[in-house]
């Protein structure tokens, strides 16, 4: 699941129309929209509120941990071009001076500037950097979801000095909408990211055929979970699941899976073809 | 290769840093204060920022030059470690670093006096003895010797502290900068080697074994002191083919009389570090190996690891001498004492892989 935040159903419009996403019913306290791998929350101004829709989102979707986090809206900036679209490089909180910087991982070609959080609209820009009320309240709450590589906000440019702070709904859309690809794009990306933590996460049912024939204590479960990732990475596949007449209870069956174990030979020096490809030497 | 350069504030105008971000000149830049705001915190994943690592660029604090692990060393009585550099830009899969730490960003400290005083500081302490240290401990020393150029002053250092003796270990054939220097009698380049389908397999991003050794016979025609590490070895149906063919190999190109020493060491990981990396790669054959655990580690049953060990030292006295040939665990180095029924030929243990 990817999800996006944003704060005005303004910015949300262009984005549930390029997406095709759907309300959720029936509404909570967040107006949420989704299309089975993207879902999205509209939090309001602040970044009390949108910690809040961020932690809604979570549950509401009943998630797992390390989705991608996508924090989308307009933003204030001392220089850059209205109009231009950027990634938060650092985010600081106003109001605590306290900082974050989200890692980056991704292939995206967009401007990459610190983002200031504050409570109230911002218009002086007193330094080089973007302003927004949002960020760091939703940086904070889902990096507790996910992790930091996954959690990125990004901004496009409304206003600068010089510039009308008072922007209609329609403007606001519009300015959402001139950068769908590069919304797009970034979402592809963050998506397939996460793609490769859900490769490494046990799949659930890994184990559920041994835990419908046998009782297993927690720790036996583990134990089991544990023998059946070691099988599966030694040798691709897993054995057949024996009979209840081979195995007569929970610790025969993690005798047997460590007997099957031990006699799968070890063989390190076999790249596969994606671990090939990896064989390219890392110049500085 | 570097998308993201953080730099600490205390660091921004220090001329070090002020080169190394001139070579990055589309990188983002990024202000810190200090660099644990970028490296520590809880929610980052090692495997997916080694897609992508950033630079971070720091200031040293504190003690810089710290004593070996007990059993560390390769002849010497005092023995001490530095980390110029945190991480390194290969991505072997046996590596403690990526259990150790949360992120995989490369931190390098640009204040290199520090670790200089670090270790006169030492010397000073050893009067009239020698002092080995070792660098590659947390990084590999010469990977990104052309953004950092630290060995290039440290050899000058070293030049005017002949006591100091340094081993700079590495898979890199970044050896230019070696070049601009006559050969110092108290460095050793030490290399760690894998069998060449071992290293394919597992030792992703870093220049194959064939370059290593190319690199390695240079170092060594040009009259450098060099050091062969096999560490960690690594168990698998086949061992005894491979390290057979790679050590002939080796020693077909290596000349005998510029090797310093050789390192045998098994595999071996702190328990909560293997905890960490099996978790970021549950896919991986070699975590699902024969392993146990034992005094906190984990590592292969003592019998294997003992034969393995002795294996490979049987293998290595065909092609030089005992007295060069060290090994870093207490339980292989009792292994191969019983292969030969010595009471300690090989003197004091590395635990560098762990």
């Amino acid at each position: 699941m990817t999800n996006l935040v944003v704060a005005l159903q303004a910015e949300a419009g262009p984005i549930i129309e390029a997406l095709d996403l759907v309300q959720d019913r029936p509404a909570g306290i967040f107006p949420v929209y989704c299309n089975g791998s993207l879902s999205l929350v509209v939090s309001g101004i602040g970044r009390t509120h949108c910690a809040a829709a961020v932690t809604h989102l979570f549950h509401r979707t009943a998630q797992s941990v390390d989705q991608a986090w996508l924090n989308i809206g307009i933003a204030g900036h001392q220089q850059a071009p209205i109009g231009s679209v950027l990634l938060a490089s650092r985010i600081t909180e106003h109001a605590s001076g306290r900082s974050w910087y989200p890692p980056y991982v991704l292939d995206v070609k967009l401007l990459r500037s610190p983002l200031v959080t504050v409570d109230e609209p911002e218009r002086h820009y007193p330094d080089c950097c973007a302003y927004d009320m949002e960020a760091s309240g939703f940086y904070q709450i889902a990096c507790r979801c996910s992790t930091g590589e996954l959690v990125q906000s990004l901004k496009i440019i409304s206003d600068n000095s010089g510039s009308d702070l008072d922007l209609t709904a329609d403007q606001i859309s519009l300015l959402i909408a001139d950068q769908m690809s590069a919304i797009e794009s970034t979402v592809g990306q963050l998506s397939d990211l996460s793609r490769v933590l859900d490769t490494v996460r046990p799949l659930p049912d890994l184990s559920s055929l041994y835990l419908k024939q046998w009782h297993f204590t927690v720790s036996q479960r583990h134990q089991l979970t544990a023998l059946l990732s070691r099988l599966k990475a030694r040798s691709g596949q897993l054995p057949a699941v024996p009979g209840t007449s081979v195995c007569q209870d929970a610790s025969a069956v993690l005798t047997w899976l460590e007997s099957k174990l031990s006699a799968l030979p070890v063989n390190l020096s076999a790249p596969q073809g994606a671990e090939a490809a990896d064989r390219v030497e890392q110049q500085p | 290769m570097i998308d993201t350069i953080y730099v600490e504030n205390a660091v921004a105008r220090h001329e070090r840093a002020e080169n190394m971000i001139r070579r990055f000149p589309d990188a983002a830049y990024v202000t810190c204060d200090r660099y644990q705001e970028v490296f520590n915190p809880k929610a980052q994943n090692f495997r997916l920022q080694k897609k992508k690592p950033a630079l971070i660029l720091a200031k040293k604090f504190g003690a810089s030059v710290l004593p070996a692990p007990e059993g560390y060393g390769i002849g010497g009585e005092h023995n001490y470690y530095f980390s110029h550099m945190l991480n390194c830009i290969y991505d072997c899969r046996y590596c403690f670093l990526q259990g150790m730490y949360r992120s995989a960003h490369y931190v390098v400290f640009v204040n290199y006096e520090h670790f200089f005083d670090g270790m006169a500081e030492k010397l000073k302490i050893h009067a009239g003895e020698d002092v080995w240290f070792f660098s590659g401990y947390d990084c590999d020393s010469l990977a990104l010797e052309p953004v950092t150029g630290f060995v290039r002053e440290l050899l000058v250092w070293l030049r005017r502290h002949p006591r100091a003796q340094v081993e700079l270990r590495t898979k890199s054939t970044q050896i230019r900068s070696l070049f601009e220097s006559a050969p110092l009698p108290n460095v050793v380049i030490a290399y760690s080697l894998t069998p060449d389908l071992t290293a394919a397999t597992l030792e992703h991003k870093a220049p194959s074994v064939q370059k290593r050794l190319a690199a390695l016979t240079e170092l060594a025609q040009r009259g450098w002191n060099v050091g062969l590490r096999f560490d960690p070895v690594l168990y698998e149906l086949h061992y005894q083919d491979l390290y057979q063919r790679l050590f002939e190999d080796v020693f077909d190109r290596v000349p005998e009389n510029r090797i310093h020493s050789v390192t045998l060491g098994p595999f071996r990981m702190p328990k909560p570090y293997f905890r960490n990396v099996t978790r970021l790669y549950p896919d991986e054959a070699l975590f699902a190996g024969p392993f146990e655990s034992r005094d906190k580690m984990i590592s292969y049953s003592m019998d294997c690891e003992q034969q393995m060990m002795s294996f490979c030292y049987d293998q290595l006295l065909r092609y030089t001498a005992a007295d060069k040939i060290y090994t870093c665990s207490p339980s292989s180095r009792q292994g191969v004492t019983n292969s030969q029924g010595q009471s300690d030929p090989i003197g004091r243990g590395d635990d560098r892989s762990i």
